[in-house]
């Protein structure tokens, strides 16, 4: 029975797909004399079935080895793709943890689009994202992967824009989709590089490739960078995470995924790629370096935000930012720990504020406020997100983060600082946004502001759980980091930066200090708050650059067209002619139009008549 | 019984408004909707298709403000017991206090006949219920969510709204509390932790209850205007406005409070004695945020605080059915679609017919009809507007000047909230497009 | 057997072409849908009677003509031309089934489609060079007039140019064919006894040059497409559907039939070049779609851009890079197809194809929404997004050809992300945004519209999701044609792409 889960694991994105493909008949224009709600509770149905068989197939292969399976999909002239799944422990914990979360995510969409009649789209598209995701983690299968991704990018692009009336929406969709695909691309220009030099593209192999390549620096380094742009996309990690905040257009349950799930399936594929990518140290600089600047500043530019969606998603790139420095610095224990703690934590914090953006309107937190009294069950699963997400024992992410501190304290004592920093910065931008929302005086905005009904408070409560229990059950799997290898000078750090952040912030933000706080220097303010002004230095290079080109490039082939000047002439000329006649309909042109025709053909079958002369007289 | 007669005795010059001709319109008695048969046709027929589920949404906003009142887990709200289907209205039936419609008193025929077979087949409730066969509820919880959000609507001559923070109604709130809680530990001990958050959502309540028995009213009105055109009673657009006119005066006094039902004890939240009256407490507010205010539309602008497209002061706000795209109905994000789906229905079979020979006929009816509703609802905000007149200024035949200029004064006051620029509210305004009748 | 799919098609044209006046172009249309979709069907009989493991010409026939010209009737198929003859029936139906129910001129018109119809499958399965030479021009004058006769506002323009352009590329085939003839001193135009191997390298490059520009006008390559725009956006859809989905596969099917299988040797010394040149199409297709302002046009040259993958693969010639290029002919003929019909709707509906003035067509009510979701999903197949045909046909040809020319594959891969970004223009600006409440009261796209996009859209699924039905035909023709080029490099490429 055991092994009969484990082999028909695969069903579980085949359940979420299905449940997405139910949702279409839903879609406007199929029924319309009934609402489209039944869309959703089908899709919530399909995903407890996958949540069901994956925690049953996880519990049957604990502790036991990882399998294999594989199909041939396609074979031709010598290319073999065969799709490879990985069961292991891990492979089916993540499948878990996303069919978890999206049935969350779902229940939530049922009170959260309650008033929406888009039913049939979003579900469906939820349903093809938990598919894409779930395919994703069982796959072990470099090639695959990149299909999985390029999948989601779309369905980014669909889900992003399911608002399309609303122009930013539009916008942020199609910014998504763009900045996405440059990634996937780069990935694509990896994924046929490694080829011809590992000649496989399982992951496995690649791994025993890796041990005993002799490749040339330049060549391997070059696929790496290319191999990580993919990542950087789904990371949104600069330069390429503009999107995440344009994304945050989106409808909040699918934000829920996003920032918890979504973002770590490029993580994931990077941790897979992570023996290739060691064999070009450039490479593993590159991947520390980013995740450095992203970290730091996703975790300043948040702290400037004013509206509660971009604050917390530049969070998510911050802590994405995090996993690529464990990654480049060959921690995968800690970096795929700190994926799973940040979801869980991530996915509570966008549903605690969800609710309140429900019902309160407004998104700017400097417009709310005195919520506390009257919505403690969001504001109490709002602090154990917090908890969860910064270095807080006993909560999940302590644990990942003293893994990976206790990682870098002897050997990268500057990527050390960069952690802490992190976390301190973050400790701070979370805990500001908690005092603006919760804190102070009840606003305009704010000031009535009931708890929100069952479908969004019921999800909320069972996450908060979770993340409660998560170090509980990371104990049980024995996955939290050895106390006795722990250095504990790295703990205290760890804590003390957090109660620094956390307090300072309340500090400010809670005593009568005026408010909004502006820095003393305005343009850096500013630099934070617009994002480093990505998106206009982004207008000004690439989108200019290419609509520049391509409007050079149409002016060439008008010229082109011009440069065969008398040619386009007669052509104008006859054209002219032909326009009368043939508007005018008479057959005599066509005939002779024919004729010209057939007097070619004659020509060519008489050749040899007069041919072979004509050829002597030329050769 | 007010009169309004057709032509002011005493003539001022013409306004130069850039409504003019509405403004005319509404001095000689007329409504902001031009006065042709098409729209009477239209306008008559959606107020019997909105009064349908409108007797289901007063009877079950009722239902949840008095016996669901603080259920954590309200599953079967929407499940609207018989006691409620036969709960009297008291403005139709024998033994109405003013005999308005001269049906039944009762849940309406179509309604229950909708509620038993939907437009599937028959089946258990359940399944209508979730195979999404139903009266969309959500959207009169919407706009009792909208009354509750948006504060200091005609202040201080509404006084329901500051009433929710006196210490007296925090005090009656308590006992029904307390009462609801005292046979479940946990909520109990919620309810000690955080006392406020049950009193936020009481507030709710009383909101509900508000918004039912406001509504109570309106569905009566709605189907005695419908079976007198029926009769070929009503000459033309402004006669229909005048009925509502009347009917708003006939029963402004109406009381508005809430009780709640706890194993059978009644607790009287907000007690009839405070005087809470129908046009005061309910209509206005009602008015100014469902057909003015409301809140931005998901589907068409975008909530990010630094764009700013969100007003940062609720009376700019500015989404409700008399701004409303109507284009985009049966999308996703444009809430207005539920309620346009249950007007879809109840559609009498003349408007049915009128819709077949337009646009896509039956294939963009929802659209149709929701242009027809927001026809329908100019209207009935002029009704409100003249009965506001009569209540607080002359008569449309005052001799005096004075008093006529002080009455275009009023009706300009008025029609400038759809000609503010700001948030680009004058494009948003369709009652320029209104104006015309091949905007459909 | 084979010449059912040629003279049925033309014995129809025939008979419908002197149909009495009083049947209705609603009847017509019915007898040449019906027609095409019989052959449609043959010709799927067809395929269960090809050996797919047979490297030669299968199912062939023979009937003596004019032996002393050595022109004789002598056609058969192989793995090359098997799937653009299913090409061929599918879209000319499609075509058909496209075209609208008031046609003026309905007999012409029909008759013409059926008559190109049988063209091109003769010029598929001739085997011939003559033969393929006269089919090759049999459809010239019908596009010709269905261009200039059914067009747009500059069609008779678009037509003239269309017309010289294949007219001159028809005589350099001619030209170069007989070069080949009677300089390889054959007495037979026949395929299988036509040899270059015994020609001096020099005239090999000269006439292969000519064989080159031959069919790259046809392709079309650059500079060689200036045709290309006017004649796609000025013919109504269904003759554009032909044109972009058929009729540009001839171009790139003579390259692989009478480029490399002819001049294998010569073949290697052009490769590099047209590796370049077909990077640089692919490109400037990309590229110079961005930029306009019609979405027509933007489809139009999109098609551009995908031809220049085509000639990467050719270039490339290993195995699996040819596998590519005929899965991507195939791919791009019915992706392009179902863009036409789909733009075609668009205007008929809207009453214009400018992006400017399109907005918010997936609006369920008012808007075309079943269009504009079929929009998405063909823009992104041929944005050659996974799941979908147009991926894999590119896929295939990246992997055939990346080990031999690295960096031309990879600009093309950076031109497939160009060509999302038109596409994600063309979408965001036609399918999504608002609805302008003055404009926005669009006829609704009836059942009859839609049939044939659904068919497309399905075929665009089922082979992205199940590509080895459609790769099997060729892969062992394609492998036999490089059997027959012997070089060092591709003997590399086979090891690794043999790599287990």
């Amino acid at each position: 029975m055991a092994q009969f889960l484990i082999e028909t694991v695969w069903l579980v994105p085949c359940y979420a797909l299905l449940g997405g493909l139910l949702a279409i008949p839903w879609s406007p224009g199929i029924i319309r004399k009934t609402g489209p709600r039944p869309a959703g509770y089908l899709n919530i149905v399909m995903t407890f079935f996958a949540v069901v068989h994956s925690a049953l197939a996880f519990l049957a292969i604990l502790g036991q080895p990882a399998q294999a399976i594989s199909f041939l999909w396609l074979s031709t002239a010598g290319l073999e793709l065969t799709i490879n799944l990985e069961l292991s422990s891990i492979s089916i914990g993540a499948l878990l943890v996303i069919t978890g979360l999206n049935l969350l995510a779902q229940i939530f969409a049922v009170g959260y689009m309650e008033m929406d009649w888009g039913w049939g789209r979003f579900f469906s598209l939820l349903g093809l994202f938990e598919a894409g995701l779930c395919a994703l983690v069982l796959c072990d299968n470099l090639f695959f992967s990149y299909v999985i991704l390029e999948i989601l990018t779309l369905g980014t692009y669909l889900l992003v824009g399911l608002w399309f009336s609303q122009p930013l929406v539009v916008t942020g969709a199609r910014d998504a989709f763009l900045t996405k695909r440059v990634g996937d691309l780069f990935l694509l220009m990896g994924v046929l590089g490694i080829w011809t030099l590992a000649g496989t593209w399982n992951y496995q192999e690649l791994a025993a490739w890796s041990t005993t390549a002799q490749v040339d620096p330049t060549i391997i380094t070059l696929v790496g960078l290319a191999l990580i742009a993919g990542p950087m996309g789904k990371c949104a990690q600069f330069p390429l995470h503009l999107w995440l905040d344009e994304a945050m257009e989106g409808p909040i349950p699918s934000t829920i995924l996003r920032n918890s799930v979504v973002v770590a399936s490029g993580a994931w594929v990077l941790i897979k790629l992570q023996p290739v990518l060691s064999l070009s140290p450039t490479v593993s600089t590159a991947l520390v370096a980013i995740g450095a600047i992203t970290s730091v500043g996703g975790s300043l530019i948040a702290i400037a935000q004013i509206d509660i969606k971009r604050c917390l998603s530049y969070s998510v790139s911050a802590y994405m930012g995090l996993v690529f420095i464990a990654v480049g610095t060959q921690q995968y224990s800690a970096a795929l720990l700190l994926v799973l703690t940040h979801a869980l934590s991530a996915a509570l914090l966008v549903m605690s504020t969800g609710g309140i953006v429900w019902n309160s309107i407004t998104q700017n937190i400097t417009q709310l406020g005195g919520l506390w009294s009257r919505r403690p069950i969001s504001g109490i699963a709002y602090i154990v997100g917090v908890l969860g997400l910064i270095g807080f024992p006993p909560l999940g992410s302590f644990w990942a983060l003293l893994e990976l501190a206790n990682g870098l304290w002897s050997t990268q004592p500057v990527l050390l600082g960069v952690v802490i920093a992190v976390n301190t910065l973050t400790a701070f931008s979370l805990t500001r946004e908690f005092c603006l929302i919760f804190g102070g005086k009840a606003q305009q905005m704010s000031e009535r502001s009931p708890e929100v009904h069952w479908p969004m408070v019921l999800p909320m409560i069972i996450l908060l759980g979770f993340v409660l229990h998560l170090p509980l059950v990371l104990q049980s799997l024995s996955l939290l980091p050895d106390w006795a290898t722990l250095n504990k000078d790295v703990l205290l750090l760890l804590v003390w930066s957090s109660i620094f952040g956390c307090s300072i912030s309340g500090l400010i933000y809670l005593t009568n200090i005026p408010k909004p706080v502006r820095l003393p220097w305005k343009g850096l303010q500013d630099l934070l708050a617009y994002d480093f002004y990505t998106s206009q230095l982004y207008r000004m290079t690439i989108v200019l650059g290419v609509d520049q080109l391509s409007k050079l490039a149409d002016m060439l082939d008008h010229l082109v067209v011009d440069g065969i000047v008398n040619l386009v002439g007669l052509f104008s000329l006859l054209g002219g002619e032909g326009l009368k006649y043939s508007t005018s309909g008479q057959t005599q042109f066509y005939a002779f139009t024919i004729l010209i025709g057939v007097g070619v053909l004659g020509a060519c079958v008489t050749w040899p008549f007069w041919g072979v002369q004509f050829l002597d007289l030329v050769f | 019984m007010v009169l309004i007669s057709e032509k002011p005795a005493t003539k001022l010059p013409p306004s130069t408004h850039e409504f003019a001709e509405v403004i005319h319109r509404l001095e000689a008695g007329g409504s902001m909707l031009p006065d042709t048969p098409e729209n009477l046709m239209q306008i008559i027929g959606i107020y019997k298709a909105y009064a349908v589920p409108m007797d289901f949404y007063w009877r079950d906003l009722l239902y949840i403000a008095e016996r669901v009142f603080l259920q954590p887990f309200s599953f079967f709200k929407y499940f609207l017991p018989q006691e409620y289907l036969d709960l009297r209205n008291h403005y139709a039936g024998d033994d109405a206090d003013i005999r308005i419609w001269r049906g039944p008193a009762t849940a309406h025929p179509e309604l229950l006949a909708f509620m038993e077979k939907g437009r599937t087949t028959k089946m258990p409730i359940l399944f209508h219920h979730l195979f999404h066969d139903r009266i969309n509820m959500e959207f009169a919880e919407a706009c009792m969510r909208a009354m509750l959000w948006h504060r200091q609507m005609y202040a201080p001559v509404n006084q329901f709204d500051a009433y929710l923070d006196s210490e007296e109604y925090k005090n009656n709130a308590h006992r029904a509390i307390a009462a609801y809680c005292k046979k479940n530990p946990i909520m109990l001990g919620l309810y000690k932790l955080f006392p406020d958050m049950f009193l936020e959502q009481c507030r709710m309540m009383s909101y509900y209850s508000n918004l039912g028995l406001f509504w109570e009213v309106m569905a009566p009105v709605f189907f005695e205007m419908s079976d007198i055109y029926n009769e070929g009673g009503f000459k033309g657009v402004p006669d229909a406005m005048n009925f509502i006119v009347n009917g708003i005066f006939a029963i402004a006094g109406r009381p508005i409070y809430h009780h709640v039902y706890i194993d059978g004890e009644c607790y009287e939240v907000i007690p009839k004695s405070k005087g809470f009256t129908w046009l005061y407490e309910a209509a206005l507010p009602y008015v100014e945020a469902v057909f003015y205010r409301t809140a931005p539309f998901r589907g068409t602008k975008s909530y990010n605080a630094q764009v700013g497209q969100v007003p940062n002061d609720q009376k700019d706000f500015h989404y409700g059915i008399l701004y409303a795209d109507v284009f985009p109905v049966g999308t996703a994000g444009i809430p207005p679609t539920l309620l346009m789906q249950d007007m879809l229905h109840f559609l009498p079979q003349y408007l049915k017919d009128y819709y077949q020979q337009y646009c896509r006929g039956e294939d963009d009816i929802l659209i149709q009809l929701g242009i027809t509703f927001q026809r329908s609802m100019y209207n009935v905000t002029s009704a409100v507007i003249q009965a506001l007149r009569t209540a607080l200024l002359y008569p449309l035949d005052d001799p005096n000047p004075r008093h006529l200029q002080a009455n275009r004064d009023f009706f300009e006051m008025q029609l400038n909230r759809f000609t503010r620029a700001d948030y680009n509210m004058r494009d948003a305004a369709r009652l320029r497009q209104i104006q015309r009748q091949d905007y459909r | 057997m084979l010449s059912v799919l040629i003279w049925s098609p033309i014995i129809a044209a025939g008979i419908i072409g002197i149909l009495p006046k009083y049947i209705s172009a609603r009847q017509i249309r019915l007898v040449s849908l019906v027609v095409s979709g019989l052959i449609l069907l043959w010709n799927l009989f067809l395929l269960t009677k090809f050996d797919i493991h047979l490297p030669g010409i299968q199912l062939e026939e023979y009937l003596p003509w004019n032996e002393t010209l050595g022109l004789n009737y002598q056609i058969g198929v192989d793995g090359l031309s098997i799937s653009m003859l299913v090409l061929n029936t599918l879209l000319t139906w499609i075509a058909i089934y496209s075209s609208n129910e008031e046609t003026r001129r309905p007999r012409l018109f029909y008759s013409l489609i059926l008559l190109i119809s049988g063209g091109v499958n003769g010029a598929f399965l001739a085997q011939n060079l003559l033969l393929f030479f006269l089919f090759y021009e049999l459809e010239l004058i019908p596009f010709y007039l269905l261009i200039s006769i059914w067009g747009g506002e500059k069609r008779a323009y678009a037509g003239i140019k269309f017309l010289i352009y294949t007219a001159i590329s028809g005589a350099l085939i001619l030209a170069t064919f007989l070069g080949i003839v009677w300089l390889s001193g054959s007495h037979s135009f026949a395929l299988s006894t036509v040899s270059t191997s015994n020609l001096t390298p020099t005239l090999q490059l000269i006439l292969l040059t000519g064989i080159i520009v031959a069919f790259g006008i046809k392709i079309p390559l650059i500079p060689f497409h200036t045709w290309l725009p006017d004649a796609y956006v000025e013919a109504s859809s269904p003759v554009a559907i032909l044109l972009g989905g058929v009729l540009a596969k001839l171009g790139t099917y003579g390259l692989l039939r009478f480029g490399i299988a002819l001049f294998p040797q010569a073949w290697e010394t052009f490769a590099p070049t047209l590796a370049i040149w077909g990077a640089i199409s692919a490109i400037y297709g990309a590229v110079v779609a961005i930029a306009q302002k019609d979405i027509k046009r933007m489809v139009a040259y999109s098609s551009i851009g995908h031809m220049g993958y085509i000639l990467l693969a050719v270039a490339a010639s290993t195995p699996l890079a040819l596998v590519g290029a005929v899965t991507q002919m195939f791919s791009h003929g019915v992706i392009l197809a179902i863009l036409f019909h789909l733009v075609g709707l668009v205007e008929l509906k809207v009453g214009t194809r400018e992006l400017a003035k399109l907005n918010g067509l997936m609006s369920p009510i008012r808007g075309l929404p079943l269009v504009s979701a079929l929009l998405v999903l063909s823009g992104m197949a041929s944005a050659g997004i996974p799941g979908l045909v147009g991926f894999i046909a590119e896929f295939i040809v990246f992997q055939g050809t990346f080990s031999v020319f690295p960096i031309p594959t990879l600009l093309c891969v950076a031109s497939s992300g160009l060509t999302a970004v038109y596409f994600v223009i063309l979408l965001n600006n036609t399918c999504f945004g608002k609805l302008d409440n003055n404009l926005a009261y669009y006829p609704q796209v009836v059942w009859a519209e839609k049939v044939p996009a659904l068919i497309l859209a399905l075929v665009i699924i089922f082979f992205g999701i199940q590509p080895t039905w459609l790769i099997r035909w060729t892969e062992t023709t394609t492998t036999a044609i490089v059997a027959a080029i012997p070089t060092p490099e591709k003997t590399v490429t086979s090891q690794i792409a043999l790599r287990p």
